[in-house]
């Protein structure tokens, strides 16, 4: 891959995690896994996709009615470009989430999320090549690599009962691939977050 | 809302599972969709082939631009692409640099001898998967008429071909810009005295008399812009006469039941073709010199409408080519612009599958 596509690249993340770690400082740091979560995540909301997720808790504060977490989530996904590609990808996700609203068995939160990393695209179809004699010869696992940065948002709820998790959101990247191609990846989620220890809040 | 979670990962566990199963077709059957990949000199060019490859005819388009797409019409244009493919295979393959092609961009390689000789594989490719018993028409919209008509003057490359279809090509760069002029002049006289828009055409007429009365002897990538702005505006102007029609499928037809890829051919838009521009100028001699070389059947179909390849280059191929008189024809679309597989996209495909029945 061309690292030179890397360089703004860390400009941007830099930004992103200054911002969200803005007010934060100072509290209690002491990371702990929280949960595990899947999504189904589309592409242009209708192609089919797939991710998983590991919760990490990184800091959290109250602040007044309100309680403030920073997360990182590494996330690994699939999705499909049908008749086209068949996409693998692997990121860190930073994640800023605020509760703003209590019942009593129900906490309901947004997250505003940044995330840098990798995809692999895979072309779907029969590939073929023309080698270095002219001749045309079927080879496998045709495809590349791509860098992919993003912004997006989740609504959620988290049962205080059995610490369950459910949500809907958005995610945007920019896909920029070796060959310059700068792209864009338009995700819809839907998923469900299973606690790892089941301590209930209730 | 325990149910739920569990609705959320079964659902996940099946996008997962699509994925992961080969959906293996029949190579021959009368309604397939096979997708293949070509990667030649840093290119990957995606090949759809769609319809029925029982007929064991392909009919290979070779879109427009340099730059457009060929998946393009088979997402937005079905009720053109559809017809075809009853009766035959139709092959749609994004150019280097254009459409959803993928691969290494080499902006010295967007050149006219190279993307012949990205069909030349394209073709070989064909012949290698579905074998060397298939017939194959060559069929071309406006730059991919132009590209065809480049790929078929060497005799050789010819013989892997059995007819060609040249559809609004415009096949003698520089003289096409004049054409155009004319035909925007033609219309112009047509529409004024119909009493139709008349302050824009007169406007129009005097500027198309005004860029030929310049008597350019060869246009260049530079200077073409000024034919180009003027034929633009005349197309809106036909357009907002409602002269033509546009039938094509919806944004959301195309993206998720065809599978259009909106941003990869977005992101392919942006490539610097600024080299094949220039190219066809200069391979106007070679056009001139060589176009008598073409034997095969050949139609050309043109837009009664078109003032961005005027008829007059069909009439140019016509009297060039050395096709027997009775294995050539030009058919005027009459309520057609630059595009008849948006304007008029049944008698389009009734009028391209007439002439192959004749010949395949």
């Amino acid at each position: 891959m061309n690292t030179t596509m890397l360089r703004p690249f860390k400009y941007i993340l830099l930004l992103v995690l200054a911002f969200f770690s803005t007010g934060i400082s100072a509290q209690n740091f002491s990371p702990k896994i929280e949960g595990v979560g899947i999504s189904y995540a589309g592409e242009l909301g209708l192609r089919p996709g797939i991710k998983a997720d590991l919760s990490i808790l990184l800091a959290t504060r109250q602040r007044w009615r309100s309680e403030q977490s920073l997360y990182l989530r590494p996330v690994v996904g699939y999705f499909i470009r049908p008749y086209y590609t068949h996409n693998f990808i692997l990121y860190p996700q930073l994640i800023s989430r605020s509760t703003f609203y209590e019942f009593e068995k129900i906490q309901c939160y947004y997250e505003l999320n940044a995330q840098a990393g990798l995809m692999h695209y895979q072309y779907i179809g029969t590939t073929y090549e023309v080698n270095a004699n002219g001749d045309i010869e079927e080879v496998n696992f045709k495809g590349d690599n791509a860098v992919v940065v993003g912004l997006g948002i989740t609504i959620g709820m988290k049962s205080k009962v059995d610490m369950r998790e459910y949500f809907i959101g958005f995610d945007y990247m920019k896909e920029r691939t070796p060959d310059s191609l700068r792209t864009n990846l338009i995700f819809i989620k839907l998923g469900v977050r299973f606690p790892l220890f089941n301590k209930s809040q209730a | 809302m325990k149910q739920v979670g569990s609705l959320i990962v079964v659902l996940s566990s099946i996008v997962l599972w699509q994925g992961c199963v080969s959906n293996a077709e029949d190579l021959f059957d009368d309604k397939v969709r096979h997708q293949l990949w070509l990667s030649h000199l840093g290119a990957d060019l995606p090949i759809t082939i769609e319809g029925n490859t029982a007929s064991k005819t392909f009919c290979i388009l070779v879109h427009g631009g340099p730059g457009g797409s060929a998946q393009e019409f088979n997402a937005f244009t079905k009720t053109f692409s559809d017809k075809i493919e009853d009766k035959y295979a139709m092959v749609y393959y994004d150019q280097r640099a254009a459409g959803i092609s993928r691969g290494e961009y080499d902006p010295l390689l967007n050149t006219v001898v190279q993307h012949i000789e990205d069909l030349d594989q394209v073709i070989s490719l064909l012949y290698e998967h579905y074998g060397d018993d298939i017939d194959i028409a060559l069929m071309g919209h406006s730059w991919g008429g132009y590209l065809t008509c480049a790929y078929l003057l060497d005799p050789d490359r010819a013989s892997s071909v059995d007819v060609w279809v040249n559809i609004d090509g415009g096949i003698h760069r520089t003289n096409f810009l004049k054409d155009d002029m004319r035909r925007i002049i033609d219309i112009a006289n047509e529409e004024i005295i119909a009493g139709v828009m008349l302050t824009e055409w007169t406007e129009l007429r005097n500027r198309a008399q005004s860029e030929l009365n310049r008597n350019v002897v060869a246009y260049n990538a530079e200077s073409q812009q000024t034919p180009f702005v003027i034929l633009s505006e005349a197309e809106e102007v036909i357009s907002e006469t409602s002269r033509i029609s546009t039938v094509v499928n919806s944004t959301f037809n195309a993206v998720y039941l065809n599978n259009y890829q909106p941003f990869i051919a977005s992101g392919n838009d942006f490539r610097d073709g600024s080299l094949v521009q220039q190219d066809m100028f200069d391979f106007d001699a070679t056009v001139e010199a060589q176009i008598s070389n073409i034997t095969l059947p050949t139609l050309n179909v043109y837009g009664y409408w078109d003032v961005r390849t005027a008829l007059h280059q069909g009439e140019y191929v016509m009297d060039s080519i050395s096709t027997p008189v009775l294995d050539k024809s030009l058919v005027i679309l009459p309520n057609s612009g630059h595009s008849p597989m948006v304007n008029e996209p049944i008698e389009l495909a009734e009028t391209i599958l007439d002439w192959l029945e004749l010949y395949l």
